[in-house]
Parts: C-alpha cells; structure tokens; sequence
C-alpha cells in the first residue's frame, strides 16, 4: 500500500509542477488551492450524502440496542461516538460519512429488516472502523487527487494547442482517462482499507462471524430480488408507468447487469471495484485473517 | 492541426466504446469520495439504472464526436 500511496502523491506532485510551470503559480497558491479544494469536497460531499438518501436522526428511544452498541464500541476504538441516522434505500446498505469527532453512521431500514442484532453489530463495527481508520477522508483525498490531477492535464493539452475545436475535444478526453487512471490506484487503496476495516470490527467484537454472516446473508438477498426483478420484467413490459415501470427498469437493468458478467465491465468493474469480492471478505473474516 | 484531430478522434472512440459497455465504470470513477454508494447492496457498488442510460448516451455523442474527427482528418468533411 505504501507503494500504490507514493504513486497517487507522484500524480500529485507531477500535477502541481506542471500548474506551477504551466501558470507560473506559486507553491504556496497552489497547495492552498489544492487543500481548499478538497476540503470543499468534503464539506459538499457529507452535506450531499445525508441529503441524497434524506437521512433522519436515529433516535435513542426508536433503537436503544443500536446506540448501546455504538457507544460501545467507539469506546473500545477510541473514537467519539458518531451521529447515528436511518433511511430508506432500498436495499440493505450502510455508510459512514465524517471523520473522528465528527463522523455519522447511516443504516438503512432495509438492512435492519433483514439482519438480528449480533449482524448488525458487525456491520456497525466495520463501518466505525472505517471512520476510526480516516478512510472516508482518504477516499475524498483520493478523488480529490485525480480531479486535480485530470484539470491540469486538461490545461496542459489547451495551452499546447491552437486553441480550435479539436484541442478543446483532445484535452475532455485526456482529463477523462487521467481521472479514470488515477483512480485505479484510489480503487487499490479503498479495497486494502475494506479488509483493514473488516479486521478491525472482527477484532473488536471477538469474531469475524456476525460480520461475514450478514455479508452472506445481504448477498443471497441481493440475488433472490435481482433474480425476481428480473422474471418480473419480463412479465411486466408494457404495464404503464408509475410503480410498474420502475419493477420495470429495475429489471431490464439487473438484466443488463447479469449480462455483463463477462467481458468489459467484469474486468473494469473489478479494476474500479471500491469493496473487494464479497466471497473473499467472508472466507478472511470467517479464517480470522 | 490533424494530428490532434486523428488524437481527438481516436481517443472520442475509444472512451465512447467505454462509456457504452462499462457504464458503472464511468459512475464508480465520478461518485467514489463524494457520494457514498447507496445504490447495491452493502458491501458491493451500484449505479441506478438512470444514470447507467445518461452515460450510454454520452458515449454515443463520443462516437459520433469520433466519427466526425476521423471524418475531419481524411478531409471527408
């Protein structure tokens, strides 16, 4: 990981002396440009994560052995206990946003339907991890990275050029699979942080077992929905609109999802993959590695 | 300038092709940090099927961008 982490600050570095070079900025306008960028990104980033699946406080009335739970285990990993919110999205899901002192878990309604308390836990655990390991700033510095880097690569292909049509196609592109390239790296660092975090949780709670047992059990509903939506939609075409159509569109994409499963997006999707393979957290968790 | 117009189009192609089969890709890429994945199940990534279709359709105007560079350098235009 130190390797994959010398490469992202290489592409930074390189992107800062050519602004400098390219603009004639000063080192100092160009780190504080650098910081603030980010940190905008942060800030927006949280504020529009909360907002997109409208989170709600998870009060201490509604879920007593949820906040026992959190309380106690951000003790045992020495961070300040974070905001807890639930919402609905749809599927089992769960994030955290933040950082110590400031970080907010959000469980999903779905994902409370379906696992007991004990899988809860575990997921609970890892995403505390996440927060008492930084990882969710480490992402936005990751992302963070490659939009600085992918903007000035976009100028340094316009301030070459004549300034026609072509130029201003040539630099979109290349900005584009800058991005894309860095953040093959971000991917790396994000997939070694998840075991990171699934180590953490296990040993936090004594085993890696609630955590792989929810894993598996989120899976295999996964499966079972996408699998219905599926038969569904082709049942269903040409019902209307309203919910009909969206079962609709559900369906036609976890076909087109299934699809897929080969060729193109299997090999960019696990090159992109921000989690690693599902089966392969669960066989580590359950060997206690 | 028809060296970055055979630049423009080759690379108008290529992302366009990308941005039609592996459309989850370019949402990974632009979401990751930002928005946290809310869309597949925990633990796995997701897009929904919306922005799936927006990116297609973005990589169809690149092919077309590409057609009409490759176009532009073989002075077909």
């Amino acid at each position: 990981m130190a390797v994959v982490g010398s490469i992202l600050f290489a592409f930074y570095a390189a992107a800062a002396a050519a602004a400098m070079l390219f603009f004639d900025a000063p080192l100092l306008l160009v780190l504080v440009g650098s910081v603030l960028f980010v940190g905008v990104q942060y800030k927006v980033g949280k504020w529009a994560a909360l907002r997109s699946v409208r989170a709600e406080d998870l009060s201490e009335e509604d879920a007593p052995q949820i906040h026992r739970q959190v309380e106690s285990l951000s003790r045992d990993m020495g961070i300040d206990k974070p905001r807890l919110m639930i919402a609905n999205m749809g599927v089992p899901n769960a994030f955290a946003v933040g950082r110590k002192g400031a970080g907010t878990v959000v469980v999903s309604r779905e994902l409370l339907d379906v696992l007991n308390p004990d899988e809860v836990e575990g997921v609970l655990a890892h995403e505390l991890a996440h927060i008492a390991n930084r990882d969710v700033v480490m992402m936005v510095l990751g992302q963070g990275i490659a939009s600085i880097v992918a903007i000035v690569a976009q100028w340094a292909v316009l301030f070459t050029g004549d300034n026609d049509i072509a130029d201003f196609f040539v630099a979109m592109f290349v900005g584009q699979i800058v991005q894309m390239l860095v953040m093959v790296f971000v991917f790396a660092i994000s997939r070694y942080r998840e075991y990171v975090a699934d180590a953490d949780a296990a040993e936090e709670i004594g085993t890696g077992e609630p955590l792989a047992s929810a894993l598996e059990k989120i899976s295999a509903t996964s499966e079972r929905q996408a699998a219905s939506q599926a038969n569904s939609a082709g049942r269903g075409r040409g019902r209307g609109r309203g919910r009909g159509r969206r079962n609709n569109d559900d369906g036609v994409d976890a076909k087109v999802n299934a699809l897929c499963i080969f060729g193109m997006e299997s090999g960019l999707a696990k090159l992109f993959a921000s989690h690693p393979p599902v089966e392969k957290r669960i066989e580590r968790l359950r060997n206690g590695r | 300038m028809a060296d970055r117009e055979l630049i423009a189009a080759v690379l108008a192609v290529g992302l366009g092709i990308v941005f039609i089969l592996s459309p989850a890709t370019i949402v990974q890429v632009h979401t990751a940090g930002r928005i946290p994945d809310r869309h597949g199940e925990y633990g796995a990534d997701g897009a929904p099927a919306r922005w799936l279709w927006v990116v297609r359709a973005v990589g169809a105007a690149l092919l077309l961008a590409g057609i009409y560079f490759a176009a532009s350098v073989l002075s077909l235009l």
